[in-house]
C-alpha cells in the first residue's frame, strides 16, 4: 500500500511514518518547506515538500497514486499563533487535502482530529463518541479550530463521496518530535516549576506510537464517516504530576492552584516568554482549562484491536527522551534523578535496536 | 637613550644572541605603548624616542627592525584604532628622521593557534609568529599611572602583542592579566625593556585622563618584571599594587642578582591614584559589562582623531569625560566618580550573585593556569597521597550515616564524608561516557580549570596528573556573603581495572585561600544493578567573614543540618551530571571564556529600543492631547534612540502607528482583566458551593 502522511514532521505524523514503514508500506512523508526534518531523519520515507494551505499541483502530485492519505497536518499550540491561523490550517488545510484526494482518486482518508471536539466535563464523567461534537462555547481557539475542522471534514467528505474516517487522539506524548509541543511541554513545565504546582481536573494521556497504531487500525478496520477516540488512561492532574515527579526524581506536587492562581501564573509565564524570547511553557488558554476533566473512553477503538500502553509507560518513554534532549535545560536536568524504570526502558530500547 | 642602552645592557644581549650571524639578518621587534587618544598624548611612548632607538640599532647594523602592536578594546567603540591608523596619527612614519626604514606590523594578522601548550591559559588563543620568531623582543612602554592597577608599565604593555582585539575582555577580565603575561613570557621571553619617563602621565584618573608631568627619566632593564619593579618604586608605589605584578611574581620572580644604576628616589611633583580611588575603580572594573559600557563615556579623547562610533556614546562622552577628567582628590568629580564606581560595582556584584544562584548558564567560565610547579613535585608525592587517602577512606566509611547515601563527620574542623549510590546504568557504558580521569570536572558547579597529564598507562590513559579546579562557592548562597569561588590545585592518581576505576586527589595549593583541604577518592565499580559510584573526601573551605564571625559551631544542630543539606544537594547534582553525560548532554555551566561579546552599547540598545517602543504610544497619546503631534503620523527610532514622527502622507507606512500599538496594549490589558475576573468568579462560585 502507498500512503501519504501530511504533517509528517510532527509528533503523530512522524510516528505514523515510522509505523507504516515498519508494516512494509510505501510512505510519502509530506512536510512544509520550512519544517525541521529531525523526526524523519532515520526513516526511508520519500519526503515531499508541500503545504496543505496551498491548493496547488504539488498537493495533487503528493496525493497521486496513493491508496490512502493520513491527514495529520495541524497547528497544535496554545500560544504564539492567532485563532485565525489555527482555524485556517485546520479547516482550509483539510478542505484542500480532501479536494486534492477527490481529484487524484484517493478514496480513503484518515483525518487526525482531536478528543477536544467531544468537549469536557467538570464532574469527571468519561466521554465517548456517542455524545457527539461539542458546541465549542468557552473552548480555547485550538479546540474551536479542531471542532470546525471535524465538522467540515465530515460534511465535505460526504459531499465528495470520500471514505473519510476521523482519529481523535487525547493528550499525545512521545519522542521524536522536532518541536516540543504542548503535550510534551506539560512535562517540561512541571519539571521546570520550582513550586511543584498542580491543578484540579485531569486529562487522558496516550503514547504517540499508540495513536499512530490507532490511525492504522482505523484505516484498516474502521467505518466510513466514523470518529474514534484514541486515548489511554484518564488521570487527574495531580496523578499526572505525581507520576512525572516519581519518574524524573523531582519533588512531588506541593501546591494545587485554583483558577485565579493558575491564571496569574500563566500570565507571568507568558510575560517571561515575551521578555526572554523563549516559548512560554503555559498560557492563559491552558489556565482556563483548570478544573476541567478531559476524560475519554477508547472502547470504540478497542473494538478495532486498539490496546494502548498505560499512561505511566507513555510518560516513561517521553521523560526518557526529554531528559536527554535540549527541551530540558541543563539546570532542570541537573535537578532530576531518573528512576530505574527510565533506565530499564532505555536498556530495552537499546536491546531492541540491536540486530 | 644611548646611555640607557649601554647601561641597561642591550648591546651585551645582542652580542650574545647574534653569535656568528650577520646583524642585518637579526630580527628585532619593538612593542611601544600606543594607547593614546590625542596627539602627543602623555600616555604613549614618545615616537621620537622609539625612532631614536631604531637609529641606534641601525648604527650597529641591526636594520631588520619592526614596530609591532595590535588594536585594543577601544577599537570596538572608537574609529582609527587599528594599528596602522593609530601609529600614523601618533607620528610613526616607517622612516626615522635619519632616513632609517622600519616596518609597522599588526600582530593580529594570522596568529598561530598552536603556539601555546594545552596547559597554558592562552591555549587556543594564538599569537603572531612575527613576535614568537623574532630574535629579540623589546618592550618600550610609557611611565604612567593607572586607575585600577595603580600603574601601568611594561607588563601591561606586553598584553598588546596578543591578537584578540577586545583585550580588556579576553586578557584582563576573563583571564587574570598576570596569568596572561606569565604565559606570554613563558612562550616568548622579552629580553630588553625601556620605560619612557621623560614626560610621564600621572594623576588619579590614569590613562582615562592622563596629566603630563616632566620626570626626565629613561629606565632600561634586561628583565621585564625588574623594569616594572623599578618603575613602580620611582613612582613611590609598592610594586605589588599592580595585580599583574603581584600575580606574575609566582611564575616569574625578580632576578636574584641585579644592579641599579641611577637614583631610586621618587619623581618630584608626582601624583598617584589615591588608595580609595583605586579601590572603587577596581569595584567598577569587576563589573565587566557595566565597566565596558561606561568606558567610552569617560575616556578623554580628541573626537576629530578618534570619533566615537556610537552617537549616543559620543554625546555622553562629550558631556561627562571632561567633568570626570578633572578629578582632583578634593574635586566634586572625584567623589562623584567614586560613588558611581561603587554603585556600578555593587550592581555588577548583584548581577553575578543572581547568576550564581539562579542563572548559572549566564556566568563566565574561568581560564586559569595550573597553580602547581610540576617540576618541584617529587614522584614520591603520588604514592604518599594514595596511602593517605586510603587511610581517610577507612575513617570516612564509618562516619555517622545521615541518609541512605551519605555519611559524614568532622575531623580537625574538616568534613570527612562518604557518599555512595548505584546508578542503574551499564558499567561499560558508564565508564565509556564518564572519564574517571576527568571526574572532578564533572562535579556540580565546576566553573573552569586545567588538567595536565603527567603519566600514562600502556593504553594511553592518564595515571598521574595535576589539576586546578574552580567551583562556585559551596553552598551557592555564600555568594551573598561575598563568598569566593573555590580554587584548588591538586595532584591526582588514576587507577584502572576490569570492574573498577578510581581517582585519588589531594589539594596542595589554593590560589585564593578558599580551601585548606579538598582531598578525596572517586570510585566507579561494576554492580549487579548497574554502576556504583562512591566518593569519599575531606573538605575544609574558608568561610566568608560573616560566617566566621557568626560562628555556627555554637549551634551545632543547625550547622549539622546545613552541612547535610549542602552535601546532599552537591552529590545529587553531581550524580545528575554523570547521568547527563551518559545521555550525551553538555553539562558545563557558564559561557565559554573566549566567546566574543559585542560592545556594551550594542548589547544595551535592543533593551532601550524595546523600552522606547513600549513608552512611545503613551508619549504619543499625551502629545496628541496637547495638540502638538500628528495623529496619523508614524514614528522611527534612530540610532540615538530619538523618535522621529513623520506625517502619514509623506512616506509609506512601515510600522504600526502609535495609536494601534496603544490599542493593542489596551486590548491586552482588557483581556487580562476579563480573564482574571472569570477565573476569580469561577473560584468564588466553587467556594460558595462548598460553603
Amino acid at each position: 500500500m502507498r500512503a501519504l502522511v501530511t504533517g509528517a514532521s510532527g509528533l503523530i505524523g512522524a510516528h505514523l511514518v515510522q509505523l507504516l514503514l515498519s508494516h512494509g508500506h510505501e510512505v510519502r512523508a509530506m512536510v512544509r518547506e520550512t519544517s525541521r526534518l529531525d523526526a524523519l531523519a532515520l526513516h526511508p520515507a520519500v519526503i515531499i515538500a508541500a503545504d496543505v494551505l496551498q491548493a496547488d499541483r504539488r498537493l495533487d502530485a503528493a496525493c497521486a497514486d496513493c491508496d490512502m492519505v493520513f491527514h495529520a497536518a495541524a497547528h497544535f499550540a496554545y500560544t504564539g499563533i492567532s485563532s485565525a491561523a489555527l482555524h485556517r490550517t485546520a479547516v482550509a488545510g483539510s478542505d484542500n487535502m480532501l479536494r486534492s484526494c477527490a481529484r487524484m482518486g484517493v478514496r480513503k482518508i484518515v483525518v487526525t482530529s482531536s478528543s477536544v471536539v467531544f468537549g469536557y466535563r467538570v464532574d469527571g464523567t468519561v466521554i465517548n463518541e456517542r455524545e457527539g461534537i461539542t458546541n465549542g462555547i468557552g473552548e480555547s481557539p485550538y479546540a474551536e479550530a479542531k471542532i470546525a475542522q471535524h465538522r467540515r471534514t465530515v460534511e465535505l467528505g460526504d459531499r465528495l463521496q470520500l471514505d473519510v474516517r476521523l482519529a481523535c487522539p487525547t493528550m499525545t506524548m512521545g519522542p521524536t518530535s522536532s518541536r516540543l509541543g504542548p503535550s510534551n511541554g506539560l512535562i517540561v513545565a512541571y519539571l521546570a516549576d520550582p513550586f511543584g504546582c498542580t491543578f484540579p481536573g485531569g486529562c487522558n494521556i496516550v503514547a504517540a506510537r499508540d495513536v499512530a497504531l490507532g490511525h492504522l487500525l482505523i484505516a484498516e478496520h474502521g467505518a466510513t464517516g466514523e470518529s474514534y477516540l484514541l486515548g489511554s488512561q484518564n488521570l487527574t492532574w495531580r496523578q499526572i504530576h505525581t507520576t512525572i515527579a516519581e519518574l524524573a526524581g523531582v519533588a512531588p506536587p506541593r501546591l494545587e492552584l485554583n483558577h485565579t492562581a493558575a491564571f496569574l501564573a500563566a500570565t507571568a509565564e507568558e510575560l517571561r516568554g515575551a521578555m526572554t524570547g523563549h516559548a512560554a511553557l503555559s498560557s492563559r488558554e491552558q489556565a482556563s482549562m483548570v478544573g476541567r476533566h478531559y476524560w475519554y473512553s477508547h472502547v470504540k477503538a478497542a473494538g478495532l484491536g486498539y490496546a494502548p500502553i498505560p499512561a505511566r509507560d507513555a510518560l516513561v518513554e517521553t521523560i526518557s527522551w526529554l531528559a536527554a534532549s535540549s527541551h530540558v535545560s541543563r539546570e532542570v536536568r541537573i535537578g532530576m534523578h531518573l528512576t530505574g524504570d527510565i533506565y530499564r526502558f532505555r536498556a530495552a530500547s537499546i536491546r531492541a535496536e540491536q540486530p | 637613550m644611548a646611555t640607557a642602552l649601554d647601561r641597561g645592557g642591550l648591546w651585551e644581549i645582542l652580542t650574545q644572541a647574534l653569535a656568528d650571524r650577520a646583524a642585518a639578518g637579526f630580527s628585532i621587534v619593538i612593542k611601544p605603548e600606543l594607547a593614546g587618544f590625542t596627539i602627543a598624548s602623555p600616555s604613549i611612548t614618545d615616537p621620537t624616542l622609539v625612532e631614536t632607538l631604531i637609529d641606534l640599532l641601525h648604527d650597529r647594523g641591526f636594520s631588520n627592525v619592526a614596530i609591532v602592536g595590535t588594536s585594543d578594546s577601544s577599537a570596538l567603540w572608537a574609529e582609527n584604532r587599528d594599528i596602522y591608523a593609530l601609529t600614523d596619527l601618533l607620528g610613526y612614519r616607517f622612516t626615522t628622521p635619519k632616513g632609517r626604514c622600519y616596518d609597522i606590523v599588526d600582530l593580529a594578522d594570522a596568529p598561530d593557534g598552536t603556539a601555546f601548550p594545552s596547559d597554558s591559559i592562552l591555549h587556543d588563543s594564538g599569537i603572531s609568529r612575527i613576535w614568537l620568531d623574532a630574535d629579540l623582543r623589546i618592550v618600550f612602554t610609557k611611565n604612567r599611572t593607572d586607575e585600577t592597577a595603580g600603574y601601568s608599565l611594561c607588563l601591561d604593555t606586553l598584553i598588546g602583542v596578543l591578537p584578540l582585539p577586545d583585550k580588556d575582555l579576553h586578557y584582563r577580565k576573563r583571564r587574570h592579566p598576570g596569568d596572561v603575561v606569565a604565559a606570554l613570557l613563558a612562550a616568548a621571553p622579552v629580553r630588553f625593556c625601556l620605560i619612557d619617563a621623560i614626560v610621564s602621565a600621572h594623576g588619579a584618573a590614569g590613562r582615562r585622563a592622563p596629566e603630563p608631568v616632566s620626570t626626565g627619566t629613561l629606565i632600561a632593564a634586561t628583565d621585564v618584571v625588574l623594569a616594572d619593579y623599578i618603575g613602580a618604586l620611582k613612582m613611590g608605589l609598592d610594586p605589588a599594587t599592580s595585580p599583574i605584578f603581584a600575580r606574575i611574581l609566582h611564575a616569574h620572580p625578580l632576578p636574584t642578582h641585579y644592579a641599579v644604576a641611577g637614583k631610586l628616589g621618587p619623581y618630584a611633583n608626582w601624583t598617584n591614584v589615591p588608595a580609595l580611588r583605586l579601590r572603587t575603580a577596581r569595584m567598577r572594573s569587576n563589573a565587566d559589562t557595566l565597566d565596558r559600557l561606561v568606558e567610552p563615556w569617560l575616556q578623554r579623547l580628541d573626537p576629530e582623531l578618534f570619533p566615537i562610533k556610537h552617537p549616543l556614546d559620543a554625546r555622553i562622552n562629550a558631556a561627562l569625560a571632561e567633568f570626570f577628567a578633572d578629578a582632583g582628590a578634593d574635586g566634586a568629580g572625584n567623589w562623584l566618580m567614586m560613588i558611581a564606581d561603587v554603585l556600578l560595582g555593587l550592581i555588577g556584584q548583584s548581577i553575578e550573585s543572581y547568576r550564581t544562584l539562579f542563572n548559572k548558564d549566564a556566568l563566565r567560565q574561568h581560564a586559569v593556569p595550573l597553580g602547581i610547579d610540576i617540576d618541584a613535585v617529587p614522584d614520591e608525592a603520588f604514592n604518599t597521597l594514595v596511602a593517605e587517602l586510603l587511610r581517610l577512606e577507612a575513617i570516612a566509611a564509618i562516619a555517622p550515616q545521615v541518609s541512605s547515601e551519605l555519611r559524614w563527620r568532622y575531623i580537625e574542623d574538616a568534613v570527612v564524608f562518604y557518599y555512595t549510590r548505584i546508578l542503574p546504568i551499564d558499567y561499560r557504558l558508564f565508564v565509556a561516557r564518564v572519564d574517571i580521569a576527568r571526574t572532578i570536572q564533572f562535579m556540580n558547579d565546576y566553573l573552569g580549570g586545567v588538567v595536565v597529564p603527567l603519566g600514562h598507562d600502556q593504553e594511553g590513559r592518564p595515571v598521574r596528573q595535576a589539576e586546578r579546579n574552580i567551583y562556585l562557592p559551596q553552598p551557592n548562597y555564600l555568594v551573598l556573603y561575598r563568598g569566593q569561588p573555590i580554587d584548588v590545585s591538586k595532584l591526582e592518581v588514576v587507577e584502572y581495572s576490569a570492574d573498577r576505576r578510581r581517582l585519588y586527589w589531594k589539594t596542595i595549593a589554593s590560589e585564593n585561600g578558599s580551601a585548606t583541604h579538598d582531598d578525596g577518592i572517586a570510585t566507579f565499580e561494576q554492580a549487579a544493578e548497574g554502576t556504583r559510584v562512591t566518593i569519599i573526601g575531606r573538605q575544609l573551605f574558608t568561610l566568608p567573614l560573616f560566617w566566621q564571625v557568626f560562628d555556627l559551631n555554637l549551634v551545632p544542630a543547625i550547622k549539622s543540618m546545613l552541612v547535610t543539606h549542602a552535601y546532599s544537594t552537591f552529590f545529587d547534582r553531581t550524580m545528575a551530571n554523570f547521568e547527563a553525560l551518559v545521555e550525551g548532554r553538555e553539562i558545563r555551566i557558564g559561557r565559554p571564556v573566549d566567546e566574543p561579546a559585542p560592545p556594551a552599547m550594542e548589547q544595551l540598545m535592543p533593551l532601550l529600543q524595546r523600552i522606547g517602543e513600549i513608552m512611545m504610544p503613551l508619549v504619543q497619546r499625551m502629545t496628541e492631547r496637547s495638540g502638538s503631534a500628528t495623529p496619523d503620523g508614524r514614528r522611527r527610532i534612530d540610532a540615538d534612540g530619538f523618535v522621529h514622527i513623520t506625517p502619514a502622507s509623506s512616506s509609506p507606512l512601515t510600522m504600526e502607528t502609535p495609536a494601534l500599538e496603544l490599542d493593542r496594549w489596551i486590548a491586552e490589558f482588557a483581556r487580562f482583566v476579563t480573564g482574571f475576573r472569570d477565573a476569580a468568579q469561577h473560584d468564588l462560585t466553587q467556594f460558595g458551593q462548598v460553603e
